[in-house]
């Protein structure tokens, strides 16, 4: 590429702008959805999980027999404030891309281990659960034993691949692009050394 | 000197900015988004983005500065959705530049395919160079040092130059 075809991208770029300006893109409409949301989408995600893990701490602790799942559920709550707390302090106002990108690889990062860590508790609980109910039905009632075993293998099962499908094969384009940025610049860095 | 805006100042200010610097926010979504429809959303978006960073903004940085930033951050870190969403609202706009077929649309989807084949933060800087931003401007934005933006550059040159060959 020589000096004429970056030119000729230059040239794109300004037809671009020749055809956005006779376009009046934003109206009244979108100044009212804007203002009248306060949180970004990321920001809303986190501030559900943050009700959601409330609502259940406060029942796993007035549900005394299921108090085994009160640390889990608390784990969670903390784990997802302290996270909500990352992503807003990391304005991305004041910030350029590549430090907001590293602030939001931690958070991102945090937030994957507190969701492997739930998925594989709950994956053991289950398990651990149909084993009680089999040892606690062997050998007086074998069918039972064997339905309620089963039910919780297969649940646990099908909870391992989805966890699997979602969190480990399929990396979330955020993370790619984040990754990718890191990575790029790490490389740069490496090289000025 | 930071002045106390009402919320209709504010809202006037705000919507001023907007309405000057559509192009920009526009150029960015539509450079990082794989269709109209998530150019719809990540523009939305960024909007909300904006109006929330508005009081942190006023007197701090340039403005252009200030919405090069929001605008790049917000494509970053874009959940892209998997279900269509019927909250959007759709950009009052009369063409597509993912779909129409005319001449000038064409080298403008040329420039898209260009700049969507390098990396996420070749493709901001390549941007920035081509709307004429000096290497510190660049530098501020991206958070390089001025030096490192100006080595990307020429990387980012040899890599297009070794793309067109191919």
């Amino acid at each position: 590429m020589e000096n004429n075809e970056l030119e000729e991208m230059r040239a794109q770029l300004a037809t671009l702008n020749e055809k956005l300006e006779s376009e009046s893109i934003v109206d009244r409409k979108h100044f009212s959805e804007a203002t009248k949301k306060h949180v970004s989408e990321l920001q809303r995600k986190l501030i559900g999980r943050i009700i959601m893990f409330t609502l259940l701490t406060a029942y796993f602790y007035w549900k005394l027999e299921l108090g085994i799942f009160l640390l889990w559920s608390l784990g969670l709550l903390i784990t997802s404030i302290y996270v909500y707390l990352i992503v807003r302090k990391g304005d991305s106002v004041s910030m350029p891309v590549t430090e907001y990108a590293r602030r939001i690889r931690k958070a991102r990062k945090i937030y994957k281990i507190a969701n492997m860590t739930m998925w594989i508790l709950t994956i053991l609980l289950i398990l651990a659960w149909g084993t009680y109910v089999f040892i606690l039905n062997w050998p007086s009632n074998i069918a039972e034993a064997f339905a309620v075993f089963f039910v919780c293998s297969l649940i646990a099962f099908i909870m391992g691949i989805s966890y699997y499908i979602n969190n480990v094969c399929v990396s979330s384009y955020v993370e790619l692009m984040i990754e990718d940025i890191l990575i790029d610049l790490d490389k740069d860095y490496q090289d000025a050394e | 000197m930071q002045t106390i805006l009402t919320m209709r100042e504010k809202e006037k200010a705000f919507s001023e900015i907007v309405k000057r610097y559509k192009n920009t926010v526009f150029t960015v979504c539509y450079l990082f988004s794989k269709d109209q429809e998530e150019a719809n959303d990540l523009f939305q978006e960024t909007l909300i983005n904006l109006w929330q960073g508005f009081d942190l903004f006023q007197g701090k940085c340039d403005v252009k500065t200030w919405i090069w930033r929001v605008s790049f951050n917000t494509c970053l870190t874009f959940e892209r959705k998997k279900k269509r969403s019927v909250e959007t609202v759709p950009l009052n706009m009369e063409i597509n530049l993912f779909t129409d077929t005319d001449d000038d649309t064409r080298q403008i989807q040329q420039l898209y395919h260009r700049i969507n084949r390098l990396g996420v933060v070749d493709r901001a800087i390549i941007l920035l160079w081509l709307e004429n931003m000096s290497y510190e401007e660049i530098g501020q934005i991206i958070g390089i040092s001025t030096k490192n933006a100006s080595v990307k550059l020429v990387r980012i040159k040899e890599q297009l130059k070794k793309m067109s060959n191919d």
